[in-house]
């Protein structure tokens, strides 16, 4: 319980410690850049990928059942308040979360987090703050990312091999809009970010052991990220929609 | 003055330290012992890092302690010269000018040249890391200076190197270490035993042996 309880607070510790702000932020700086710019390559291939599937998974739903238009309004829907906010946010897990448990676990086992400590440095400002920030910075603009090349590969597949026009997809897309579709996918990555990078550096901190604990911890991160992940898509499909 | 009153820790019932008692003033303390006596979880009580079962520490408010570790811990990521930087970089609010003037001065201090300075941490051999943890643990000048088997693992040649080092800062602190050698190399004095958790002086300790 008291676990529970611990990872719980962990976040908002870390984000209320205190520091030098503008040595911060150069660290911000550099895990928005590892996080965002460095996950860029693998978003742009799951995504475009996601956007083919659900494309033709959904045409062979409603292939002579629905109006084309209905497939941009389907697969828009399915990426933009599911798909895209879930996908994005285990992408990032396995590309950083488990590296974030593994570095800062390996910090510790080497008594790198104690020499702070000693040097009066608040490690959790050190690491964990500039990590959290920047997960949430950035884990929503990957979002964005993933909508929009799922969205161009299912408009261009369904005009190569379904011959519905790209604006008759797109008219879907757009036809009926709901803000509440568009904003509830930011607002998800949001909660997924703060949740899944706590997850990534609260298990680095607990390490103790050797490099088998290390992998453990980056295990631990891993799957405790996409359990939250699921628990809070579901908490947000009840509340949002 | 650091005054460690009353000190116990036990691991799993296994008692560690019983009943510390000493005081660090202005020199250069020594505890002895073999590998798993207690030493280093002494320091790491000292300066806060392991809560004790019993006991207490004081230090005066203005005094501050810079800690060399077993295994250096320094941060691989960062060249030779961020690492020493860091405590100047993340706790004041020197420039950058400011803070590679004292950067400079540390490394001259410590025969450090500057195409070391710019070297990545990795590249590092560990008579070389155990320089720049001393060099990283002096440059925000702390009253006391402790070192945790500072010379555990080196070459003869280094070895002597970091004694001297250790001789030549003269500062107060605490050495731990299993090496007698180092001991009489950087002429800590008093000398202490740490033997079955308890804390001995060298005139106790031979009677007892």
């Amino acid at each position: 319980m008291s676990t529970i309880v611990d990872f719980i607070i962990f976040p908002f510790t870390s984000l209320f410690s205190l520091g030098k702000g503008s040595k911060t932020f150069e660290r911000f700086i550099e895990a928005s850049y590892e996080i965002g710019v460095n996950s860029l390559p693998i978003i742009i291939v799951i995504s475009f990928f996601l956007g083919l599937v659900t494309t033709v998974q959904s045409f062979y739903q409603i292939s002579n059942m629905l109006p084309k238009y209905f497939l941009g309004l389907t697969v828009g829907r399915m990426i933009m308040i599911e798909l895209g906010p879930v996908l994005a946010a285990m992408t990032v897990t396995a590309r950083c979360v488990s590296a974030m448990a593994a570095e800062i676990g390996t910090m510790k086992i080497t008594e790198q987090i104690d020499a702070l400590k000693v040097m009066k440095i608040n490690p959790q400002n050190y690491l964990a703050k500039p990590r959290i920030l920047a997960m949430l910075v950035t884990l929503p603009c990957l979002n964005a990312v993933t909508i929009v090349v799922s969205m161009l590969s299912g408009a261009i597949f369904s005009q190569i091999f379904f011959s519905i026009n790209v604006n008759t997809f797109f008219y879907g897309l757009t036809h009926p809009f709901h803000p509440i579709d568009f904003w509830s996918s930011f607002i998800k990555s949001i909660f997924f970010a703060f949740w899944i990078s706590s997850a990534g550096i609260y298990y680095g901190f607990q390490t103790t052991g050797g490099a088998k604990e290390v992998g453990q911890s980056a295990t631990k991160s891993v799957v405790l990220s996409i359990a939250l992940i699921l628990v809070f898509d579901f908490i947000a499909a009840i509340i949002l929609f | 003055m650091i005054k460690i009153i009353n000190i116990t820790k036990k691991f799993n019932d296994r008692l560690i330290l019983d009943n510390i008692n000493f005081e660090v003033t202005n020199n250069l303390l020594a505890i002895l012992g073999p590998t798993g006596s207690g030493k280093t979880v002494l320091l790491k009580i000292i300066v806060g890092l392991i809560k004790p079962d019993a006991g207490q520490i004081l230090i005066d408010k203005n005094e501050s302690i810079g800690f060399v570790f077993q295994h250096s811990a320094l941060f691989d990521s960062l060249t030779v010269r961020q690492n020493i930087s860091l405590p100047l970089e993340e706790k004041t609010n020197l420039s950058k000018r400011e803070i590679n003037e004292q950067v400079l001065k540390i490394a001259d201090l410590l025969n450090i040249n500057q195409a070391f300075l710019n070297k990545n941490c990795q590249e590092l051999s560990g008579g070389e890391r155990k320089i720049v943890a001393i060099a990283r643990a002096i440059i925000n000048n702390p009253t006391y200076l402790f070192y945790d088997e500072p010379t555990t693992g080196l070459d003869p040649i280094t070895h002597d190197r970091v004694c001297s080092i250790i001789k030549n800062l003269a500062k107060p602190g605490i050495i731990v270490t299993h090496s007698e050698p180092t001991i009489k190399m950087v002429e800590a004095q008093p000398i202490f035993h740490l033997k079955s958790a308890k804390l001995l002086s060298t005139k106790e300790y031979y009677e007892q042996s």
